[in-house]
């Protein structure tokens, strides 16, 4: 699995450890029950802190696309397939735009419900 | 290169040299002959005649420089391998050399040998001599080469886009799939034998599990700092190639059969952390030798290094 950070972009550091995992669950490189690297050690390949490593997992970890243990680090859930790290993905970018918006919790339900009962045919018009 | 090859050689031909000229230069002093072997209780059980003790130790030697000569020149374009073979070879001499001279001054001018207690210093001074003869050995078989190399990677070995001030790490671990079955079997027997004959019958089997069930698996790391491989489980032991060692890295195959097996593996000039057959990542490394790991998604890794190996070079 490759873990690339920019310094230099705005999006938070540990939000782009998680994105780099994501990626690597969705391209099959890492899979259910796989463990990721030490938050200690990658926090020193990277030259991060630890906690920002930890911020990312943590991420992962509310996504439901990685279990944190005490003891046994961050592990790869059942639900860390592909489908479960694209749907995340997407989850994330419609919470952005959602508050970039100023949208509030229900309207943006109420907008899922609506793209969801759209029919198959036009779901990317 | 050449002087790792002379030591590994010739240190146990010294070593023979040694103990012979001791032998038949004091060789009317032994009225009893000399002590050849002493039991676990310390007693001398064990005596030969000067002359025979004079040609075993000889035959020893020469077997060991044999013995040297031929791991040497499986690992001879590996500058890394010499010189651990230079140690180990200096070390086995001076442990022949010293346990006979110690055996030789034990027996001088006595009249009675067998069942006497040997003096104590005999196994202190056998494992000083394998500390001093190994060091000697690593000091002398050191590599003329250089280690490091001020060249970036040729243009045409892979690299991945990483942008101006990025930092990139790629990490994978790999499963040793004979080792975890040699692990389970040596675990299911050593669980057999402690239930049937008790835990003492049980125990070795248990304990050669547990070191297979730590070499069953391996982290492979890419970073800022180099090549980095250790146990699944645990950091350490682990192998680490710095990156200014690495003129180039690649992705290519390797079969177990092809490296005598699995495990650490030298041979010629390469040095392998081979935990399965198939696909692995390649250094060529500034000494001429070079490093494999076996991992998947080694193109990645390989494009990685190449990748860091330059930056680190431009700036």
């Amino acid at each position: 699995m490759l873990i690339a950070i920019d310094p230099a972009s705005p999006v938070p550091l540990g939000d782009q450890v998680a994105a780099a995992v994501r990626r690597g669950i969705e391209d099959g490189t890492v899979g259910p029950g796989d463990r990721l690297p030490a938050a200690r050690d990658l926090a020193t390949s990277l030259g991060v802190n630890v906690h920002t490593v930890l911020r990312g997992y943590q991420q992962l970890r509310d996504e439901g696309l990685v279990e944190l243990r005490r003891g046994r680090g961050a592990v790869v859930s059942a639900a860390g397939t592909a489908e479960g790290a694209e749907l995340a993905e997407a989850a994330g970018r419609l919470a952005a735009a959602a508050r970039r918006l100023g949208l509030d919790e229900d309207d943006v339900l109420d907008a899922v419900r609506q793209a969801l009962r759209r029919p198959a045919a036009h779901p990317r018009a | 290169m050449q002087r790792s090859l002379f030591v590994a050689v010739s240190a146990p031909l010294l070593a023979g040299a040694a103990l012979a000229a001791a032998a038949l230069g004091w060789a009317d002093r032994f009225p009893a002959g000399v002590a050849s072997h002493i039991g676990p209780d310390g007693r001398i059980d064990g005596v030969a005649a000067t002359g025979s003790f004079a040609a075993t130790g000889l035959a020893v030697c020469a077997g060991l420089a044999l013995l040297w000569a031929l791991l040497v020149r499986s690992v001879r374009r590996n500058p890394a391998g010499l010189r651990l073979l230079s140690a180990a070879s200096s070390g086995s001499a001076a442990v022949v050399a010293a346990g006979a001279v110690a055996l030789l001054v034990t027996s001088l001018d006595r009249t009675d040998l067998l069942g006497r207690s040997a003096p104590g210093w005999v196994l202190p001074l056998t494992l000083a001599a394998l500390a001093g003869g190994s060091a000697l050995g690593w000091f002398l078989g050191r590599s003329p080469a250089p280690a490091r190399t001020p060249q970036p990677p040729p243009a045409e070995a892979p690299r991945i886009d990483l942008p101006v001030g990025g930092r990139a790490v790629w990490t994978r671990v790999v499963v040793a799939v004979p080792i975890a079955v040699g692990a389970l079997a040596a675990a299911g027997l050593g669980v057999a034998l402690t239930v049937t004959a008790g835990a003492a019958a049980g125990a070795p089997a248990l304990l050669v599990a547990a070191a297979l069930a730590v070499g069953t698996s391996a982290r492979v790391t890419v970073d800022a700092t180099g090549l980095t491989a250790h146990p699944g489980p645990v950091r350490r032991p682990r192998l680490h190639v710095p990156l200014d060692r690495v003129v180039s890295a690649r992705r290519t195959d390797v079969r177990a059969t092809e490296m005598g097996g699995w495990g650490v593996r030298m041979r010629g000039e390469r040095t392998a952390l081979l935990l399965r057959s198939g696909e692995a990542l390649e250094l060529d490394l500034a000494d001429g030798s070079r490093f494999l790991v076996t991992v998947d998604d080694a193109a990645t890794a390989a494009a990685l290094v190449n990748t860091l190996a330059e930056r680190a070079r431009r700036c």
